[in-house]
């Protein structure tokens, strides 16, 4: 272990005897160096700097040149006359890793400093470094940002996640056409409200019946979390948004693959994905379940793959179910 | 400008709108007792100029901290009326739109004069008066686990993630008006007053509970899911401007339940907060005993075919 200290001295220090007094020489060596005599050619391996500041004007040009030498980024300990929070935090911005006072300065304080400063330097992460190894075990979804659909061309093949909503008013003729017309219409407005949130869009919608394409970013997980939303806020979208007096049924189903995308008009659209959907929702899934297929199940998140539970096969492919937070 | 033009505008419509007894009454409304000869000097045998009263009475109520009651009653006046009949006060306009320079404006929807915090929105929703007491309900909130999750991760990950998370409180309760009184970085307390506050307050906390995996998903850094329980209980406190003096049986209650009588992501409530929830979400709670205690549970998700 390298335990050398340089301490940059001003050129007229008064200092060099007081600190050398107070270094412990048993356990640290220490490499006295003029500021104004500093070779910035020779590549430093030191990885404790003590520091004399003049004032943070005059010394943070030099003291980043000097850091720059460094071949690891070494503990620095600015050593000042300034007493004012704001000089602090100055040379912490620029990397100094602590900030002594000369008067009040002891022994004890200045090993301590010299000590915390090490683990420190050595043990600091970035955020940025923090996220990416959390990210690595279980990474966020990024939802995506400035979408435009008319990228997409007419009756070409892309890469789609499809989400199928049917909705269904129990028929006891409570509600007059026109109101269950209207019904139909508030939740198709609400629904492109959350597509919108997850970087998708509505494709079609048809009274109580509808598509909502994903396409961008991450497809899968971004059409999921919007048949999540969709499912937990469904009570909510009844009772407030709406003012129903009762909690309608729905079903919900996803599926993804590849599909021959149709911005203008929805009855071109021919795909495996969406056949294999239909059947999905109208003849496997029962009232209030959220079902998604086998291909959107493996390229879940493992967050939201906590959430959904086998429930069998349909056309020989395992179906998965959604549970709320294991309940 | 400012608050000097604002009493030179009120003063100018009161002395085209009213004679001074007229006024006398106006101003009585406020306080019973008001001693118009003592105000303005003027010798009991002399009948006192409405501009000179108009002036007095409102540096008086300025200088008593009772200008946004008397404001108040102005707009109230002219608005809805006073003893019956409409009051027209011209300036009305150039009333309103200098109360607004002054950090003062009517809310139609509290139908009150508040003040508006250009820094933020106001815990008192700017009206609330010192010392009294108001209805409210409290939503007592926190994450499940706290200390575990501390002691598993980083400080920065958890400071991020919590705060995250507060933000995703503060965006669900702002919009229905909630306010959040305090905040320890796992939890607080949330207060909802205004309109149907009781309902609003347990649909926010429905929306909190609904959209967790999406917040978990999302903005969530840690490996394991924030889970969260939700306590609810509505009653009286007295309101103090400085929010930590606040002291209630019915606060003590709210975080009594969430504390102890509540399980991760469900919310409690209590008997009597049940009694003013719409009768259609009142269905989907349960009455359950948890810890000896008998509360109304919600549990998640909340479908149409569980109700």
């Amino acid at each position: 272990m390298n335990n050398t200290i340089d301490i940059y001295l001003l050129e007229n220090s008064m200092i060099k005897n007081f600190l050398l007094g107070l270094l412990d020489k048993k356990k640290y060596k220490i490499n006295i160096i003029d500021q104004s005599k500093i070779n910035f050619e020779e590549e430093k391996i030191n990885r404790i700097v003590l520091f004399e500041e003049d004032s943070f004007l005059t010394s943070s040009d030099l003291f980043r040149k000097i850091l720059e030498c460094y071949k690891k980024k070494p503990a620095s300990i600015i050593v000042s006359n300034i007493n004012e929070v704001f000089n602090v935090v100055r040379w912490m911005r620029i990397g100094a890793s602590d900030y002594l006072l000369k008067t009040g300065l002891s022994n004890e304080k200045l090993m301590n400093s010299i000590e915390g400063s090490i683990e420190y330097t050595e043990n600091r992460k970035s955020l940025a470094k923090i996220k990416k190894e959390v990210k690595a075990k279980n990474p966020n979804i990024v939802l995506p940002i400035n979408i435009n659909w008319k990228t997409l061309k007419n009756d070409d093949n892309y890469d789609l996640a499809v989400v199928m909503i049917e909705i269904n008013i129990n028929s006891d003729n409570r509600y007059s056409k026109s109101s269950i017309d209207n019904i139909y219409n508030m939740f198709k407005m609400e629904i492109n409200k959350i597509a919108n949130m997850f970087g998708g869009k509505l494709w079609f919608w048809s009274n109580n019946f509808g598509t909502l394409v994903f396409h961008f970013g991450d497809l899968v997980n971004c059409s999921t979390l919007s048949a999540i939303t969709f499912y937990n806020g469904f009570f909510q979208m009844c009772i407030e948004k709406l003012k129903l007096k009762e909690v309608l049924n729905f079903k919900i189903c996803i599926n993804e693959g590849n599909g021959i995308f149709n911005n203008n008009n929805t009855e071109h659209i021919t795909s495996d994905v969406i056949n294999r959907l239909t059947h999905l929702t109208r003849k496997y899934t029962k009232n209030n379940c959220l079902n998604i297929t086998d291909n959107v199940y493996k390229k879940l998140n493992p967050r939201l793959k906590n959430f959904f539970h086998e429930l069998g096969k349909f056309q020989n492919k395992k179906v998965y179910q959604y549970r709320f937070f294991n309940y | 400008m400012g608050v000097s033009r604002l009493k030179r505008l009120v003063t100018d419509g009161i002395s085209r709108a009213f004679t001074t007894r007229e006024f006398k009454k106006f101003c009585w409304m406020i306080q019973p007792d008001l001693d118009f000869y003592k105000l303005t000097g003027y010798p009991l045998n002399m009948n006192i100029p409405i501009k000179e009263a108009a002036k007095q009475v409102i540096d008086y109520f300025y200088k008593t901290d009772r200008i946004l009651v008397f404001l108040d009653l102005i707009i109230k006046s002219v608005t809805i009326g006073f003893k019956g009949e409409k009051v027209v006060i011209n300036n009305i306009k150039d009333i309103l739109k200098e109360m607004k320079e002054c950090g003062y404006e009517y809310s139609t929807i509290l139908n009150k004069v508040v003040i508006i915090d250009k820094q933020g929105k106001r815990n008192d929703w700017g009206y609330l008066t010192e010392s009294k007491f108001y209805n409210f309900c409290f939503v007592s909130i926190d994450i499940c686990g706290n200390s575990n999750l501390v002691r598993k991760y980083d400080g920065t990950l958890i400071q991020k993630t919590y705060a995250n998370f507060k933000r995703y409180v503060s965006n669900m309760i702002e919009k229905r008006d909630g306010r959040i009184w305090s905040w320890e970085g796992d939890g607080g307390l949330i207060v909802f007053h205004l309109n149907d506050f009781v309902n609003q307050a347990l649909l926010a906390s429905i929306e909190i509970i609904s959209n967790m995996p999406v917040f978990n998903a999302v903005s969530n850094y840690l490996d394991d899911n924030l889970l969260i329980r939700i306590g609810i209980n509505a009653g009286v406190a007295e309101y103090k401007k400085n929010i930590e003096m606040i002291d209630s049986e019915a606060i003590n209650e709210a975080k009594k339940i969430e504390k102890n009588h509540t399980e991760p992501m469900t919310i409690s409530v209590t008997t009597r907060t049940l009694q003013n929830i719409d009768i259609i979400i009142r269905k989907c709670f349960c009455q359950v005993e948890i810890n000896n205690k008998t509360v109304y549970q919600l549990r998640f998700p909340i479908l149409g075919s569980e109700i």
